[in-house]
């Protein structure tokens, strides 16, 4: 079954269904909220609550605006980030960055189209100054605002910004399918 | 209320896109999407691309019984929406007999199962959920009622629950108070004609907290 088939299934109550959505997805769902909360039964207190909440708002999903991994993913990353901004804020570890932004060989890939995409975005963001890579990785995975930035990295609150500004524009021109019609 | 252009917009959409901006500048960038469909087309590329930086996040195997633990937690025997409904009823007729405020007939001892959810949809703040709001039609008859529950918006103090009907209009279903930035209450919406494309929240300077689509 593709995977909106399987949300329809888990929103409808079929447990079937349900049971092989969380399997398809729960890894990818644990990892992003582990990678965010750094503690593992907080990660997955907000990986059972995203499921909980994809099951709620399983009719509110459109697939005209994303996929089913991309929509489940943003509710696992929101909950995690709101789990850390509510605690005590704690410096990232830099090998946590070092490893994000690496080769990521240590995850099988369900699909090559994925893995293939997922291949060319750590390409570009390779291409960018280091600075700005670790800026951007920084703000989108792990929700530092651009003043929490400029603490861990040593600088002013303006480059901080500029440099997640930078390296998000780039990255979008660099990822944007060809002859793609912005308008 | 605070007016930005789309070259400040532009400047911004990066750390909207990514939910890192703080609140204000969040609700008035927010505010000025809804009437800018180029500025809003910005920040979706960008949203686009943060997206996709969380495919980096190398997929990690939960701790073991993970999916039948989710499952269990989905398959409870009482529906968490209703049980969360005469939570939200209960908190709502306390604040109201507490501020003193005219929700339009909060009847704490409403059963339940005789509303019937029409649509309900999650409140955004840009990228970020910030809370819920259902519109529900009341067995007995009578206008429906709005009932919503936000957290963590940033916002503080007395807001506006407006209804946006299908064909455009702007239906002011109450005020409300937020408390630490989150609340909960439930109104009629009096006005409701045709039916409700969306519902927002506004604060006192006009500017837009949070919004939810129906479409």
């Amino acid at each position: 079954m593709d995977d909106e088939a399987l949300l329809a299934g888990l929103a409808a109550g079929d447990g079937e269904a349900g049971l092989a959505f969380v399997r398809r997805f729960q890894r990818h769902v644990f990892g992003v909220a582990l990678a965010v909360v750094g503690d593992p039964g907080h990660a997955e207190d907000v990986a059972q609550q995203a499921f909980e909440r994809a099951w709620k708002r399983a009719h509110s999903f459109d697939g005209q605006r994303g996929s089913v991994r991309t929509w489940l993913t943003t509710i696992a990353h929101n909950l995690a980030i709101d789990m850390v901004r509510s605690r005590k804020p704690s410096p990232v570890d830099p090998t946590d960055l070092v490893r994000l932004l690496g080769s990521g060989d240590d995850e099988p890939e369900r699909q090559a189209v994925r893995a293939a995409a997922t291949a060319e975005l750590r390409n570009e963001i390779r291409r960018l100054p280091p600075e700005q890579g670790r800026a951007v990785v920084m703000a989108g995975v792990y929700g530092m605002t651009a003043q929490e930035v400029a603490i861990a990295e040593g600088i002013p609150l303006g480059t901080a910004k500029t440099r997640i500004r930078s390296a998000m524009g780039k990255l979008r021109d660099a990822l944007q399918p060809e002859g793609a019609n912005r308008d | 209320m605070i007016e930005i252009t789309c070259a400040d917009v532009r400047d911004s959409a990066p750390e909207f896109a990514l939910d890192i901006l703080p609140s204000e500048e969040r609700s008035v960038i927010a505010a000025h999407m809804l009437r800018c469909p180029a500025c809003r087309l910005e920040v979706e590329s960008m949203q686009n691309v943060g997206t996709r930086l969380l495919e980096l996040v190398p997929g990690t195997e939960p701790p073991l019984g993970f999916d039948r633990r989710v499952m269990a937690r989905v398959n409870q025997p009482q529906n968490p929406f209703r049980r969360r409904y005469r939570m939200i009823m209960t908190v709502a007729a306390a604040a109201a007999i507490a501020a003193g405020a005219t929700l339009g007939g909060v009847d704490a001892g409403r059963s339940s199962h005789t509303n019937r959810v029409m649509i309900s949809a999650a409140l955004m703040q840009g990228h970020r959920s910030v809370g819920e709001v259902e519109i529900t039609g009341a067995g007995s008859g009578g206008p429906p009622w709005v009932t919503m529950t936000v957290k963590n918006t940033g916002a503080q103090g007395r807001v506006t629950c407006e209804v946006i009907g299908t064909d455009g209009s702007v239906n002011v279903v109450g005020h409300f108070e937020l408390y630490h930035g989150g609340g909960s209450w439930q109104a009629r919406d009096t006005a409701a004609g045709s039916g409700a494309s969306g519902v927002r929240l506004v604060d006192g300077q006009g500017r837009v907290i949070a919004a939810a689509s129906f479409t």
